[in-house]
């Protein structure tokens, strides 16, 4: 068997196959990148307004690259307003450099699974893209540009990516996780607001949605800070103590597990902290001796602050932390038997929460 | 030694000893009343003067007691009480000749060195160890590789094509001790059928016509001008084929990863040579795929890039008027031209054209907004990480991959890389050099040809 | 040489991840999949022990060499048959699983016949190959793709955001309900040694393939992909979200990050590895499926050279390009589905034979 007629056979097969082609084929300078989408509920009922970030390519390296367009375009779903916006710009779309979503807050009052559908089923969105959650219309948040960005919307990437700044203030929600969450039952999600204060974007507050019920609860910026802490287990936060001490713990280690007891007549959540941290600023002088003391008025704190969050959210029936998921996975039966149980057991659940705080010292002075 | 028949076996020995070697030559004289036998390699040693001052005047006239007078006087000759066979035959193969007679036996020290018309490799260059090259006569290479290779395991073969036409002396050069029989076998059977017609004169010329059965792409037998390597390969247990008048030798069979060794590899520690080694893969994979690579993720896939590389490249191919792989083809075609004249010309031009060719052409191009500004880097970077290939027979090939690569992937896209890259890949291993595998993740397992070897 | 059939051991293993594997066990997450998973991963050891040991005691022949000349040939040629149209069952499905993925992922305009053309011929040619070059050729693949998985595995695992309570879902429903379809996938992961059939002829030595501990190492090796196979997913889409993907592995990395990597999406590494599996996949189940055929088809002589390779690599060709035009995702996960239920009792049947003849051969 000669190899080599196959060899030559299988390559004019190809080059036969060439001439099938051609399609697909599109220049990067024949492409417009989306860098960011904002979704607005739209002037008529049921429709949508989107607003589509699209970059400018700058040839001169010596001037500042920022240049940027928004399009706006309503129509009654998404799909449709790309299309309609495509045939206004002269290049293709590209949505593969997307990475900020940006929703406006009243579209929380339709079904968000469907407006997250167009975005989950398109091949080329990444499923990394940071969502956020926008008070006012989302073309405010789109169209700024703060100064020293070199790259449009890339102020708000760093914001969110690690690569970026670090604050305990910040919550990251990718789609997947967004989407995960919106369609796992006994799990919330959660989304963060962005803001423009000062010509800045800003965030530092918290939205928990629940998809079924309709109920929905913000957080304090306060609030935000300690549920990233818990949820993330986020290591470079600070915790303030207020009361007769006053000093700022930097935490360095932070560690959470729960356990969910419904045997018992009355259901109850032992939640665990461990922490570990050392007091960044203080106002009394404090003493390297007294450290197991700071440690137990830490705990004492912190046990309360957690309490009263799990029980705003328990009032306000969310569960963004995934109890319900927890009560799914350890126990027996069909998806929905489980889930009814849950949301009669919800309701009255007795949260024991129980921090062990651990200060390694008091900074680099006494 | 008193005794004949001692020297009877000696002489049987040294000839079985160096059967196979065609520049073995042993000769008889009677000289008075003794028969003497003298013993030695024709291309290593200087007999010029053993002859006209030794053996012609005494052959007719001198008694044995007075010849051997006569040598005892010569400088570099010295009696030896007990030859023993190690001993003689480490002696011919520095280039000494054995004397042999009845009563008895002695060494003549007239090492042949012909280093006069040596001159520094060109093609494969090395920082440090040997700088020299072959030369372009066959006995001279045959001398160097014997001084490379004091062993006699090494045999030296003539072998003449049958119908060959222009009768080119060719010689086979292996270590018996450590060559697979039946790679002798194909070999002599490939020679056997070198065409009646086909006229060759050189090294390149027979690697092709024994590779030409196949028209392959890459090649799978070695040309090397340095006899360190060949002499390597010959411990390795390779054969190598030596052509008159070519200052190239083969070596039989090679592999994929011999092409990317140089022998300076040797020369330098362990981690360094380890390091070079990577970076000579690296350059392949650089010199075959990014033009490609550029094509498919600017045209197909451009999400790969992050955001402020996609943004830049866009910018930078804002006013070029052709598609990236028109771009890309152009460009190309221009380095090619470059290269090759730069091999061409006079090393006193040689750098005006580079010079000419690669700063201001490549200048003038993108501000007349022909080509991109990344365009630029790619070229210049396939261009260069090209040449850090040490064999250039290997680099010449893969010059060609890359466009198999680039027409595939402005087909097709990145899959059209990915499915090229790899059937590059099954080619390779599919092809085989003298019947051995020419390309395998490892070759650690004793490969046929070194089943025989003793080395350890 | 003996390593080499490890290899085909993993390259299975890894086709599982690439074709309709984990869709098929994911649609079974409710009802008890990872007891299928066990039960399949156990018959796949099974099997792998008994045919291993049958193939030992012919040192260097090939099955279709072994059944031809034990069995009476209205026996031998029905079942060959069968086996070759099996292996060219597993490439085929690999084959067409990759063109949807490739026209969905890496380029959407891509027309699937191209698409076909351009795979079918690179899998004809490597199934041409001799046998030998094509385990080194296998080799190198592996050798470039196995530190590509294992990142994509780690970055997987390591995900903070990975939802392990979604994983732990999976555990409670595991009651004794079994489905075959599952079985059968999970089977399917560990079935590589049945390429035995024809790269036995290159493991002449002493020596067995198997000993217990290597046994075990194998089973947990598959049986760690295929739970991955599923957890993945599972953990990064949820329980009840993962359904309604078409591709859960795609999709699943196309969720995970490298933040500081060359590239940051991890879809596009487990692209590439996705390629480049499911050809060496389908290059050596077709080789195999080609060596068969060639063993028993009559050979069919035309300008007196034997064309009946070049034949069955036309229909395998025609096969594919064909189907990968008319028929569409669901009909053809239909397909694997009935493959894979199909691949059961097949397989028992063929270990059986084999285990069959080698002790009567030692009797």
């Amino acid at each position: 068997m000669k190899i080599n007629t196959l060899f030559t056979s299988i390559l004019m097969l190809i080059l036969l196959s060439l001439t099938l082609t051609g399609c697909g084929f599109k220049d990067i300078d024949k492409r417009n990148f989306v860098l960011a989408v904002g979704i607005d509920p739209g002037e008529k009922e049921e429709y949508v307004k989107v607003n589509l970030k699209l970059a400018i390519p700058n040839a001169e390296k010596t001037k500042e690259v920022r240049d940027f367009t928004v399009i706006t375009e309503e129509a009654k779903t998404i799909a449709e307003a790309v299309r309609i916006i495509k045939s206004r710009v002269d290049k293709e779309i590209d949505f593969g450099q997307l990475k900020t979503i940006i929703l406006s807050e009243e579209l929380l009052e339709r079904d968000l699974q469907s407006v997250l559908d167009w975005f989950i089923r398109r091949r080329d969105i990444q499923q990394i893209s940071y969502v956020a959650l926008s008070k006012t219309d989302t073309i405010n948040i789109l169209q700024l540009s703060p100064k020293g960005e070199k790259i449009p919307s890339n102020n708000i990437l760093l914001t969110f990516s690690t690569t970026g700044t670090k604050s305990s203030y910040v919550t990251t929600v990718q789609l997947y996780q967004l989407r995960r969450a919106l369609v796992e039952k006994g799990t919330d999600p959660i989304l963060p607001i962005i803001e423009i204060v000062q010509e800045k974007f800003r965030v530092n507050k918290l939205k928990i949605i629940n998809g079924e019920k309709e109920n929905m609860l913000d957080l304090t910026p306060e609030e935000t800070k300690l549920f990233n802490s818990i949820f993330n287990e986020y290591k470079m936060g600070t915790i303030v103590i207020e009361g007769k001490l006053y000093f700022i713990v930097a935490l360095d280690k932070m560690k959470t597990s729960y356990k969910l007891v419904t045997n018992t007549e009355k259901p109850y959540i032992k939640y665990d902290i461990i922490m570990k941290g050392f007091i960044e600023e203080s106002e009394t002088e404090l003493k390297s001796e007294s450290l197991p003391k700071y440690e137990k008025v830490t705990s004492k704190n912190m046990e309360k602050r957690v309490q009263n969050l799990f029980e705003k959210l328990q009032e306000a029936g969310v569960d963004p932390f995934g109890f319900g998921l927890r009560y799914r996975a350890t126990h027996r039966g069909s998806k929905e038997e489980k889930m009814e149980k849950w949301n009669a057991i919800y309701p009255d659940i007795e949260f024991r929460v129980n921090v062990k705080a651990e200060i390694t010292g008091t900074g680099i002075i006494e | 030694m008193r005794n004949s028949n001692v020297k009877v076996k000696l002489n049987q020995r040294l000839q079985e000893s160096f059967k196979h070697n065609s520049d073995f030559i042993q000769k008889s004289y009677q000289i008075g009343s003794t028969n003497i036998d003298i013993f030695y390699l024709s291309t290593i040693t200087d007999t010029k003067m053993f002859y006209s001052d030794i053996i012609e005047p005494s052959v007719s006239q001198d008694s044995s007691k007075v010849f051997k007078n006569k040598l005892s006087a010569t400088e570099g000759f010295s009696f030896k009480e007990q030859p023993t066979i190690e001993a003689s035959v480490q002696d011919i193969l520095r280039g000494h000749m054995v004397i042999l007679s009845d009563q008895w036996a002695g060494v003549f020290d007239c090492t042949l060195y012909k280093t006069l018309p040596l001159t520094e490799t060109k093609v494969e260059k090395t920082i440090v160890g040997p700088q020299t090259g072959f030369s372009e006569d066959i006995d001279i290479n045959i001398n160097l590789i014997r001084h490379r290779y004091h062993n006699n395991g090494l045999k030296i073969k003539d072998v003449s094509p049958k119908d060959q036409t222009t009768k080119m002396r060719l010689k086979i050069l292996y270590d018996d001790n450590k060559v697979a029989p039946d790679l002798l076998d194909k070999l002599y059977e490939e020679m056997q059928s070198i065409q009646k017609d086909k006229f060759f004169q050189t090294a390149e010329e027979l690697n092709q016509r024994i590779i030409e059965k196949n028209k392959n792409i890459f090649p799978t037998i070695m040309i090397s001008e340095r006899p360190d390597r060949i002499a390597y390969n010959i411990y390795k247990g390779k054969v190598v084929v030596l052509v008159e008048g070519s200052p190239f030798a083969l070596i039989i069979p090679s592999t994929f990863m011999d092409f990317f060794s140089s022998m300076s590899d040797f020369y330098q520690p362990y981690w360094v040579s380890r390091f070079l080694k990577i970076l000579r893969y690296l350059g392949l994979a650089i010199s075959t795929t990014l033009p490609a690579a550029y094509v498919g993720f600017t045209s197909y896939n451009p999400e790969l890039f992050k955001v402020e590389l996609a943004l830049s490249i866009a910018g930078s191919r804002a006013p070029v008027p052709y598609p990236s792989f028109v771009e890309v083809f152009l460009m190309l075609i221009m380095m090619e031209m470059l290269t090759e004249a730069s091999i061409r010309l006079p090393k006193t031009i040689g750098p005006t054209a580079t010079t000419v060719g690669g700063l201001i052409l490549g200048q003038a191009a993108t501000e007349a907004g022909l080509v991109s500004n990344i365009m630029i880097i790619i070229v210049a970077s396939v261009a260069i990480s090209n040449f850090v290939i040490p064999i250039n027979q290997m680099s010449f090939a893969m010059r060609l991959e890359k466009y198999y690569l680039l027409l595939l992937t402005a087909v097709t896209g990145l899959i059209g890389l990915i499915v090229g890259l790899m059937s590059i890949i099954l080619y390779l291993t599919h092809l085989s050099s003298m019947g051995n595998p020419y390309f395998k993740l490892t070759f650690s397992e004793t490969p046929n040809y070194l089943k025989k070897g003793t080395y350890k | 040489m003996r390593r080499y059939f490890y290899y085909l051991i993993l390259v299975n293993l890894f086709t599982n991840l690439v074709v309709y594997v984990p869709k098929i066990l994911i649609s079974h997450r409710y009802n008890g999949v990872l007891f299928s998973i066990l039960i399949g991963t156990l018959l796949g050891l099974f099997l792998m022990y008994l045919f291993t040991s049958s193939m030992e005691k012919f040192p260097g022949r090939t099955q279709a060499d072994i059944v031809s000349s034990h069995l009476p040939k209205w026996i031998s040629s029905p079942y060959l048959f069968l086996v070759a149209i099996l292996f060219f069952g597993t490439g085929y499905l690999i084959l067409n699983a990759f063109i949807e993925v490739s026209k969905r992922f890496i380029n959407p305009d891509m027309p699937n016949l191209v698409a076909a053309i351009l795979f079918t011929s690179f899998v004809i040619a490597g199934a041409a190959v001799k046998s030998d070059r094509l385990l080194y050729f296998l080799e190198i693949i592996l050798f470039f793709n196995l530190p590509l998985l294992l990142l994509v595995l780690v970055l997987a695992y390591i995900n903070p955001f990975l939802s392990w309570d979604s994983i732990r879902t999976l555990i409670p429903q595991a009651r004794f309900q079994i489905s075959w379809e599952s079985i059968g996938a999970s089977c399917y992961t560990l079935l590589g040694f049945f390429y035995l059939a024809t790269f036995n002829k290159f493991f002449s030595g002493k020596g067995s393939y198997l000993n217990w501990y290597r046994m075990i190492l194998i089973g947990l090796l598959g049986l760690s992909i295929v739970l991955t196979s599923i957890v993945i997913p599972v953990g990064v889409a949820g329980i009840d979200g993962i359904n309604s993907y078409v591709y859960p592995w795609i999709s699943t990395t196309d969720s995970l990050q490298m933040e500081y990597g060359i590239i940051e999406r991890v879809l596009f590494i487990f692209l590439f590895f996705h390629i480049c599996i499911s050809l060496i996949g389908a290059t050596v189940s077709w080789h195999v499926s080609l060596d068969i055929f060639k063993a028993i088809l009559p050979k069919i002589k035309f300008r007196q050279k034997n064309v009946t390779s070049y034949l069955v690599s036309f229909v395998f060709f025609v096969g594919v390009t064909t189907t990968s035009i008319t028929l569409n995702i669901h009909q053809q996960l239909q397909i694997a589905k009935v493959y894979y239920i199909s691949l059961i009792p097949a397989s028992i049947l063929s270990v059986a034979l084999m285990y069959w003849i080698a002790r009567r051969k030692r009797a």
